[in-house]
This record gives C-alpha cells, sequence and structure tokens, in this order.
C-alpha cells in the first residue's frame, strides 16, 4: 500500500505510527520536562488528538502532528520548569574499568557530566539528547521540530562546546 | 581554536561528517583530549526506560471513553440550531400572527390596531399579522364575525368562501363550512370569491348567502347581526345546518337514526338556555328529543307520519 494512502484512522496503521513515534516523542518531551509521568501524558494526549484528527491528518504527516501537538501543550503546561535529569544513575555499566580509583573517578567525571546536560539550555539539550540518546539524525531532529538542519547543527555545536568548558572549568 | 572555525564544526565531528584535513587539525588541536573523553563519557548514557505497550493500552482507553467524533459533530449540529433558531426567531418577529379564537358558546370582540372592533361569534377564529399589519390590512375570519371598520383605506376580510373588501362599515361575516353569509348594515362592503368568480356589491340592508355554490342575494332590515342578541334565525334552512349551528353555541351532540332527519326550519333559537332552545326548534319540526342527564347528548325520534 502506497503510503499516502493510509488512513491514519485504520486501527493497524494508527497502533503502526505508535510504534514509529511515541518513544522518540516520550523521551523529547522527557529531555524538556524531565518528568516521565509529565511526558508520556503528553504523548498519549498528542495520540488521542491524532485519533480525533485522523480523516484529515495523511500518514505521512503524522509525525509531524504528533510533536506540533506535544510541544504545543507542553508549552501551555503551567509547571513548566527547569529539571533535573535523572537518567544518567542508571548507567555506569559497560566501562571496563581498571582499578577501583578510575571507577571512582569515572562515576565521578559522569556525575558530573550529567549534570552539565542538564543545565543547558532548553533548545540545545533537546537536540543534544535526540541525537545522542535516540540516535536520530540532525536531519531527522530538524524535521521534528520543524527547523533547518543548520539550525540544528548549530545547536549541537553550541551544546558540545558548552559541555566542554563546563566539564573542564569544574 | 578548532571549536571556533565555525559554528557547526563540533556537530559534524561527533557526527562523523569532518574532512581528513579537519580530522587531522583537530587531533592536534588542544581541546581534543577533553572531547575525546566527552564523548566516551556520554556511550555510558542510556536512554530513560519506556513502557510501550502500558502507554498503548492507556492511550486506546482513553480514546475509547471519551467518543471524540460525536462531541465533534454535536458542536456543528449546535451550530445549525443555533443558526436555525435565529432564523426561526426573526421569522417570528415579521410574521408571527395575532389569533382569536372562541370556542362553544363563547363570544368576544376585540379591536384591531386601526380601532377596528370585531365581535367574534362562538366557535370562530380570526387571525392577523402582528407586525406591520397597518400597511396592509388583512384578517382571516374562520366562523362569524361583526365587523364595525374605522374609516381608511383597504381593510379586507379573508374567508374560505372569498374575500370582503372593505371601507368603513359595519357588516357580519359568517363563513362556517356548512355556510357563508354576508350582511351589510352600515357603508358598502365588496364581496368577491375568485375560485367561484363571484361578486357582490352590498351596500346597508343587502345581504348575499351561498346556497351550495349559488350566490343569493337578498335584503335584510336588521341594524345588528342577531347573534349579537344572542339569538341564532333561520329561514328555510335545512335540519342538519340548524342543529350544527346549535352544536356551536351548546356543547352538545345528537343522536339520531341518520336519514330520519329532515325538512327545513324557519324560526329562532336563544344562545343562553339549551331546553328553551332545543324546543324552538324540534316542537316545530315535529321530532321528540330528550336530553342525557349530563346534558351532553341530545337523542331524537320522528313521529311516524299516519
Amino acid at each position: 500500500m502506497n503510503q499516502s494512502e493510509k488512513s491514519v484512522c485504520d486501527k493497524r496503521v494508527f497502533n503502526e505510527l505508535f510504534d514509529l513515534n511515541s518513544e522518540s516523542l516520550r523521551n523529547y518531551l522527557y529531555y524538556q520536562c524531565g518528568d516521565l509521568q509529565q511526558a508520556e501524558d503528553l504523548v498519549q494526549d498528542a495520540f488521542i488528538k491524532l485519533w480525533n484528527n485522523c480523516k484529515k491528518i495523511l500518514f505521512g504527516k503524522a509525525r509531524g502532528f504528533l510533536f506540533k501537538v506535544a510541544k504545543n501543550a507542553f508549552y501551555n503546561q503551567v509547571d513548566h520548569q527547569k529539571v533535573v535529569l535523572k537518567y544518567a544513575k542508571q548507567s555506569t555499566q559497560g566501562l571496563n574499568t581498571e582499578t577501583p580509583e578510575f571507577q571512582l573517578e569515572e562515576k565521578e567525571f559522569l556525575e558530573r557530566l550529567q549534570n552539565a546536560i542538564a543545565d543547558l539550555p532548553e533548545g540545545q539539550r533537546e537536540v543534544f539528547l535526540l541525537n545522542r540518546m535516540d540516535q536520530m539524525t540532525y536531519k531527522e531532529i530538524a524535521g521534528f521540530l520543524g527547523v533547518s538542519q543548520k539550525a540544528v547543527e548549530k545547536r549541537m555545536h553550541k551544546a558540545l562546546v558548552k559541555l566542554r568548558k563546563t566539564m573542564k572549568t569544574i | 581554536m578548532f571549536e571556533e572555525k565555525d559554528d557547526t564544526i563540533m556537530a559534524r565531528w561527533l557526527s562523523g561528517e569532518l574532512t581528513e584535513a579537519e580530522r587531522t587539525e583537530f587531533e592536534a588541536s588542544s581541546e581534543y583530549e577533553e572531547y575525546q573523553r566527552l564523548a566516551k563519557g556520554l556511550k555510558a548514557f542510556k536512554k530513560p526506560d519506556f513502557d510501550k505497550e502500558a502507554l498503548r493500552e492507556r492511550t486506546w482507553k482513553e480514546i475509547e471513553n471519551q467518543k471524540p467524533v460525536k462531541v465533534i459533530r454535536l458542536r456543528g449540529f449546535y451550530y445549525a440550531v443555533g443558526i436555525a433558531a435565529s432564523i426561526l426567531v426573526l421569522f417570528g418577529l415579521f410574521f408571527s400572527k395575532v389569533t382569536y379564537t372562541t370556542t362553544v358558546g363563547e363570544k368576544i370582540t376585540v379591536a384591531l390596531p386601526d380601532g377596528t372592533k370585531v365581535s367574534l361569534n362562538a366557535q370562530s377564529k380570526l387571525s392577523h399579522r402582528r407586525f406591520f399589519w397597518m400597511d396592509n390590512k388583512v384578517v382571516s375570519l374562520n366562523g362569524e364575525g361583526f365587523f364595525k371598520v374605522t374609516k381608511g383605506e383597504g381593510f379586507s376580510v379573508n374567508t374560505e368562501s372569498g374575500t370582503i373588501n372593505v371601507l368603513g362599515t359595519e357588516f357580519n361575516v359568517k363563513a362556517r363550512p356548512s355556510s357563508f353569509e354576508l350582511y351589510c348594515y352600515e357603508g358598502e362592503v365588496r364581496y368577491e370569491n375568485d375560485i367561484e368568480q363571484q361578486e357582490a356589491y352590498l351596500s346597508a340592508g343587502d345581504a348575499v348567502q351561498l346556497k351550495g355554490k349559488i350566490l343569493l342575494e337578498f335584503k335584510h332590515g336588521d341594524t345588528r347581526p342577531l347573534w349579537q342578541n344572542g339569538m341564532s334565525r333561520f329561514s328555510n334552512t335545512e335540519l342538519p345546518i340548524v342543529m350544527k349551528e346549535l352544536g356551536t353555541y351548546y356543547d352538545i351532540s345528537f343522536d339520531f337514526t341518520p336519514g330520519m332527519i329532515q325538512g327545513h326550519f324557519t324560526g329562532t333559537f336563544v344562545h343562553d338556555d339549551l331546553e328553551i332552545a332545543l324546543k324552538s326548534v324540534f316542537v316545530p319540526m315535529g321530532i321528540t328529543y330528550e336530553l342525557s342527564k349530563d346534558k351532553k347528548t341530545v337523542f331524537l325520534h320522528v313521529h311516524e307520519r299516519q
């Protein structure tokens, strides 16, 4: 079936869209607000809106629609505030370490790094994490956020420079 | 410094898009070590757990609970209802009617906006437009009414049996399903019936009556209709019509063998006493009658003629 002929109102198509988009959408929102529960609620709301408007939205436009809706909903929320990212605590495994001293040092480094990421300006943080955590290309992120790829690369560049400087000065 | 070469170069480094020359230059730069450490550290991070199926289930549950399509359609429906209601109100304002009705035995007198007085006999209905009536003074009559029309241009009465056009005058119209009569008491009226192609000019003392489809013209000597004095008068009128007329003033029904009741009645009956009215109609006709206890039914018996 041609992609553009798929009806979003078809439950299977809708589930397919859920498979494709729910996680990156949730993470995108999470990188902004730092609250998993809030992020998932917003994802749910976005998909409900998609279903309610399924006749008007083409399959190919669904992803853009979801992100726009989620983004707007997020900005409409009153408790929009700077949040602390907690994800780093889950993940020091996989590091092949030589000595306990090195291990400790490494752990400390990662903690500082996660704090530095949390302190990034919102625009840089969401781009940085979508690229690093969700393996989205700059082009995909640009499509996602509705900005140019160049703009995404600029934010990414700024985020990297800022992270390096932060890590050095501490 | 290398990172200041342009405003996207670090982004391109991270995605492996640097040219060979750029990479060589970067590896020789002072910040190379720091970026290497950073990149290595980043690999340790893991994206947050995500239970897709749980969220999917929750989402579907919400969708099924909300009945969204209906809500959208209802909103449109309410708009339509609102518009329709507004139009109705406007129509109501411009085309609403004033209606006066009388029931069995009831008589009322009403004044129209131009000062015309109409006395409505029992079981009659008079209506006219509520707004802008003075521009086109037309009333509709179903039943019997005595009109005292204020002098002025154009006043007409529409009935099922034709239209009466008047300049200031007094006249009585009886337009019931079984009979049509027009009596003129003052001034002049014109009667016309487009369907039957009939027309008559009446001056004071003139009267017309429809007998079937024939228009009878005759003279009368009254100054006001008799029903205004609480009486009905008949001249050689078929008995069923007289009985129907009795039903206009009294809430009664007749019980008789069809075909047995025949004859023509000449005379009067009063409107305010059922017993006397029945006596004055049926005794001269040689018909015996019985009134039920609740005074609603009249049983008629015809004497065998010897």
